[in-house]
C-alpha cells in the first residue's frame, strides 16, 4: 500500500491553489475533455476563443496532484496560443516545469485529448 | 560524491506548516510503548543483560536466557499456548514464509504439492505462495466476497487430496475483517491439512486461544503491538504436533527451526509488549472502538463515503472508507498532514487500484480513492477530530475540482 509522494514546487503549488478552477460545466465556453476518471484521470478544458486564439482558459480535472497541477499550469499557459485540431503541448517543457516522471507523462496525452475535443467542438460549432 | 539534497523535490514532509502529522497508521506499524522501551534498554549495554543467550557455560549468558524464556512465556500467555510452541524470528513476513515453506516442503516429501490460501493475503503469504508455485506447487487462491471474509465451504471446495497447507489470515491489513479461522482449522484438522493463520494484525487486538483453536502454525509481529521491528514469532503446535522444514540453517537455535544468535532486547521487547497488550486487551479495545466511532461519524459528514468491508466481523482498529468523486493519490497528498495509507498505488501508467478492494468487487474508481485510517493505543480524540477537520476541508475541495456532469 506504498505511494511514493513526490512533487515539486509548481506542482504543490497549483495543487494548493489552483489557478482558473472551473467549478462547473461551461455554457459559454468552448468545452472538451480527456481522459476517464474511471481510468484514474479526466481533464476538461474550457476555453473563450477569439477564432483560433485563446483568451481565456478554465479547467476541471480529476486525478493525481501531477494531473491537477497540469491543467491548472496549462490554464495560465495556453492564453494567447493558437488552439490547433491535433494540438500539441511540449512535453519537454511540461516535464521540465512540473517534474513529471516519465510514468505520468500520460497526463499530458489526457491533456492534449481533452485540447484536440476543444478543437472539434470548434470546428462542429463553426460547421 | 555526496548527492546534493538541495535540489530535491519537495518530499512528503515530516512536519507540515509546523504541525506534525496526526499518526493514523497503526495498522503498519505502532510507536514502542515506553515499558517495552525501557526494558529493551537494559539488554544493550556493557552494564545490562548484553550476553548471548547461548552461553550458558556462564551466569551472564544463563541470565539472558532466563530473560529470553520469560519473554517466551509472555507471548505464549498472550494467545494461550505453550512457551515450548513459541519460536523466534526476524517478523511476521519470516514466520510466514517458515511456516508455509516449511510446511509445504515437508508435504512435498508425501506428494502433497497443494496450497490454499486467499487473494487478500498479506504479501509475506501471497509472494511465499508464488515462490512455491515456481518450485512446482500448485496454489489455489480463493476470492473473498463483498464482506471480505473466506467462508468454510470455499475452503471445503478448494482442498484436495494432495493439499498440504492451508493459510488464511485472522485479520485483513487493509480493511480489518475477522476471518472464521475457528470453523477452518476444525475441517484442516480433520483433513491432517496443516493450518497456517498470519496474526500480525489480530494478536493483542482480539482475544486468541489456541487451546482452544485448532491451528497449527500462526505468525506474529512485535512492530504491531508496540513492540520492536525486527522481531516475531511463529507458534508451532505441540499437539497433534505440526512439523515443518527450517528455512534458516546454522547453529540449531530454537529446536533446529530457526537459527540464529537470539536477539536478547528485541525479544525481551516483545514479551513485555505481549504481556501489555494481554493485560490491556480489553481496554485498549475499548478506546479504540470509542474513536473509530467518533472518526466514522465525523467523516460520514462529506458525503458520498463507502466503508470497505464487513463491519460487523472485523477488528476496531482499522475503517477503511472510499470516498466518491476524488482519486486516491491526490486525497492522499491532500491528507499530508494526516500520516494514513491508501489503497492506491498512483505510479504506475495504470493507477492499479488496492488489489485486495478489488478482490472485494469495489468499482475502480472507490478502490482508487481508499483510505485506510488506523488507531491505536495512544490515538487520542483531537487527533480524530484533526484528522475530521482535515477531510471536511479537502474533500469537497477536490471533488469541486472534478465536478463532472453526468
Amino acid at each position: 500500500m506504498s505511494t511514493v509522494l513526490e512533487y515539486n514546487k509548481v506542482v504543490v503549488d497549483h495543487f494548493n491553489q489552483p489557478r482558473n478552477a472551473a467549478g462547473g460545466p461551461g455554457a459559454d465556453y468552448v468545452c472538451g475533455e480527456g481522459g476517464s476518471a474511471d481510468n484514474g484521470a479526466w481533464m476538461e478544458f474550457q476555453l473563450k476563443l477569439d477564432k483560433r486564439r485563446i483568451q481565456q482558459a478554465r479547467f476541471r480535472a480529476y486525478g493525481c496532484p501531477h494531473t491537477i497541477a497540469l491543467a491548472s499550469w496549462l490554464t495560465d499557459r495556453l492564453v494567447g496560443e493558437q488552439l490547433l485540431e491535433d494540438h500539441v503541448l511540449d512535453k519537454k517543457e511540461v516535464a521540465d516545469v512540473l517534474g513529471l516522471p516519465a510514468e505520468k507523462m500520460r497526463s499530458v496525452l489526457i491533456a492534449e485529448d481533452a485540447l484536440r475535443d476543444c478543437a472539434d467542438k470548434l470546428s462542429g460549432a463553426q460547421a | 560524491m555526496a548527492t546534493n539534497l538541495s535540489n530535491h523535490p519537495e518530499r512528503f514532509r515530516t512536519a507540515v506548516a509546523g504541525r506534525q502529522p496526526v499518526y493514523l497508521d497503526y495498522a503498519a506499524t505502532t510507536p514502542v510503548d515506553e515499558r517495552v522501551a525501557q526494558k529493551m534498554m537494559h539488554c544493550l549495554t556493557l552494564h545490562g543483560v548484553f550476553a548471548n543467550p547461548a552461553s550458558t557455560s556462564h551466569q551472564m549468558g544463563r541470565d539472558a536466557k532466563g530473560l529470553v524464556e520469560l519473554a517466551r512465556v509472555q507471548v505464549a500467555n498472550l494467545v494461550n499456548a505453550r512457551p515450548s510452541e513459541i519460536i523466534w524470528t526476524s517478523g511476521a513476513t519470516e514466520s510466514d514464509n517458515l511456516a508455509i515453506k516449511g510446511a509445504a516442503h515437508l508435504g512435498a516429501h508425501r506428494n502433497r504439492r497443494h496450497i490454499v490460501t486467499c487473494k487478500t493475503e498479506h504479501k509475506a503469504v501471497l509472494d511465499t505462495c508464488k515462490q512455491l508455485e515456481l518450485e512446482g506447487f500448485d496454489v489455489t487462491y480463493l476470492v473473498p466476497g463483498q464482506s471480505g471474509a473466506i467462508s468454510l465451504s470455499q475452503v471445503q471446495s478448494a482442498v484436495r487430496d494432495d493439499t498440504s497447507v492451508v493459510s488464511i489470515m485472522h485479520v485483513n491489513n487493509e480493511i480489518g475483517v475477522v476471518q472464521d479461522i475457528a470453523a477452518i482449522g476444525e475441517f484442516c484438522r480433520s483433513r491432517g491439512i496443516t493450518f497456517h493463520v498470519d496474526a500480525a494484525q489480530s494478536a493483542g487486538k482480539l482475544p486468541i486461544d489456541l487451546q482452544a483453536l485448532s491451528v497449527c502454525l500462526m505468525s506474529f509481529s512485535a512492530h504491531k503491538v508496540y513492540g520492536p521491528k525486527g522481531i516475531g514469532a511463529l507458534y508451532v503446535c505441540s499437539s497433534p504436533r505440526t512439523l515443518i522444514e527450517p528455512i534458516i540453517h546454522g547453529g540449531g537455535h530454537e529446536k533446529g527451526m530457526r537459527s540464529g544468535t537470539l536477539a536478547t532486547h528485541q525479544i525481551v521487547g516483545m514479551g513485555e509488549a505481549f504481556d501489555i497488550a494481554r493485560q490491556q486487551l480489553q481496554s485498549d479495545h475499548d478506546h479504540i472502538e470509542r474513536l473509530r466511532e467518533r472518526l466514522l461519524t465525523g467523516l460520514r459528514e462529506v458525503g458520498g463515503v463507502h466503508c470497505n468491508g464487513c463491519q460487523t466481523r472485523r477488528v476496531a482498529g482499522i475503517l477503511n472508507v472510499s470516498f466518491e468523486g476524488v482519486e486516491g493519490e491526490s486525497l492522499l497528498f491532500a491528507l499530508r498532514e494526516l500520516a494514513v495509507s491508501s489503497g492506491s498505488a498512483c505510479t504506475s501508467a495504470s493507477a492499479e487500484a488496492s488489489y485486495v478492494l478489488r478482490a472485494l468487487g469495489r468499482p475502480d474508481q472507490l478502490a482508487q480513492s481508499s483510505i485506510r485510517f488506523s488507531l491505536g493505543r495512544f490515538s487520542t480524540e483531537p487527533d480524530v477530530d484533526y484528522a475530521i477537520q482535515v477531510v471536511k476541508r479537502e474533500v469537497p475541495r477536490l471533488r469541486a475540482l472534478g465536478q463532472q456532469t453526468l
